[in-house]
């Protein structure tokens, strides 16, 4: 590369050209060209003393202090905005899980009723000794603020019925035995109880809510405005397969 | 609203002051260059002072959205040169021809600046056509790379140093003949 050329390529001054592929070839040239160092180290000089001749027009005080009162109120505006956003991230970040925790835990502590209920009633007498379903339904009419539907569970014996009291709410329980084993049906009003606490699964292409307190095993599904929960300590697939046949019932009506 | 030109990513955990206080002391710092550089660009000290408050403004509205600190007096200067453009278009024109230069310009005449009297080398800058004396002001008074130039002008790199080769040309040449002027009336620097 010759001095032209080089001196064009890193025009004004190596730290301020532009970057290009000829870049390289140009400082290597200025390197080993004393020339071409000279007429850099001069243009340097020259815009150094350009810059000391041309000075600099100061800028007139009251437009510093205009600019000055400008900062300090979009400052003053800019603040308690991004405060009031820090607040608002803040809150929703405490108040969701919060609101989580709120509708879970009553559901959780719900569901924990309904099994210990389960235990509590597995050697004790039905209310209502019977296996008619519309004897059933018919005894629970006046006792609930709901319909309550007594499903036939595949070939589940229905060995009676009881009306229960869990944390101030009224369930509509349906006893059944299911290969020797106890299987509870409790009924209660939507407004009472959320599925929110349990986890959802899909069963032959419908919802139902499982979860399991104290090695009980619960499947539970809504079904206009009711919350039905099976509770047994029959396997857990066995239980969702009642769930499910359940649930195909109570849509029957 | 016009989007103002670029922000780069900062670099990933660098720690740093909020965007408002950074712009807020940034254009404090560089309230005396960017007046100098609008005032000599409009050549009318009202003009200058109303573009460097809206640069101000433009910045602060801006600053909430400002992803990069690292660059910022050339992101404030960026909004000036942009303001004082349209000011500049809407009286006359800013546009030049901008044929590349066949070779970097002789090398400079240090004498006939070294000589020349503070005035006439602020006349010499005002003589420039308003593109020219851009590129001097923000390269050889403010001190920013071509690449920064080129970005502020809106203009390709190599057109810049074209434009700031020619610039150099010109003002020797003007600063020449002042100094021949000066010595004929008997010179003084």
């Amino acid at each position: 590369m010759n001095c032209s050329a080089a001196r064009k390529a890193i025009y004004p001054s190596p730290d301020r050209c532009v970057l290009s592929v000829e870049t390289g070839k140009a400082l290597d040239h200025v390197r080993q060209c004393p020339d071409c160092r000279r007429y850099f180290e001069s243009q340097a000089e020259w815009s150094r003393l350009l810059r000391a001749k041309a000075g600099a027009e100061p800028a007139p005080d009251q437009l510093r202090e205009r600019i000055a009162g400008e900062i300090e109120s979009h400052q003053r505006i800019e603040g308690p905005r991004r405060l009031g956003w820090i607040a608002a991230a803040a809150l929703i970040v405490v108040c969701l899980p919060a609101l989580w925790f709120a509708r879970r835990i009553p559901s959780q502590l719900f569901f924990l009723a309904l099994c210990e209920d389960h235990i509590k009633y597995l050697s004790a007498d039905s209310q209502l000794r019977s296996s008619d379903r519309a004897e059933i339904e018919s005894w629970f009419r006046d006792k609930t603020d709901f319909g309550v539907r007594v499903a036939a569970l595949g070939t589940a014996e229905i060995l009676g019925s009881r009306l229960c009291f869990l944390r101030g709410k009224k369930a509509a329980l349906v006893f059944y035995r299911q290969q020797g084993r106890p299987v509870s049906l409790f009924q209660i009003n939507r407004r009472d109880l959320s599925l929110a606490a349990l986890d959802r699964w899909e069963v032959d292409g419908a919802a139902v809510w499982r979860a399991s307190f104290k090695g009980y095993s619960v499947a539970a599904f809504e079904q206009r405005g009711v919350v039905y929960a099976l509770i047994s300590d029959l396997r857990e697939s066995e239980l969702l397969r009642l769930a499910s046949a359940a649930r195909a019932e109570a849509q029957g009506y | 609203m016009k989007l103002l030109p670029f922000q780069p990513r900062p670099p990933a955990g660098e720690s740093r002051e909020s965007p408002e206080h950074a712009v807020g002391r940034m254009l404090l710092e560089n309230l005396d260059g960017l007046y100098s550089t609008a005032y000599r660009l409009t050549g009318r000290a009202d003009a200058a002072e109303d573009l460097v408050q809206e640069t101000a403004h433009k910045a602060l509205r801006a600053a909430a959205s400002l992803r990069d600190q690292r660059n910022l007096r050339a992101w404030l200067f960026t909004i000036l040169v942009h303001a004082i453009r349209d000011h500049v278009r809407r009286r006359r024109r800013w546009e030049e021809s901008d044929q590349q230069i066949e070779s970097a310009p002789a090398g400079p005449d240090l004498e006939s600046l070294s000589q020349a009297a503070v005035q006439d080398v602020r006349d010499a800058l005002g003589r420039l056509s308003p593109p020219q004396r851009a590129v001097v002001l923000l390269v050889d008074l403010e001190e920013f790379t071509i690449a920064e130039a080129a970005r502020m002008l809106q203009a390709p790199p190599g057109t810049v140093a074209s434009r700031l080769a020619r610039a150099h040309q010109a003002l020797k040449g003007l600063l020449r003949a002042y100094g021949s002027r000066s010595s004929e009336l008997g010179g003084q620097p």
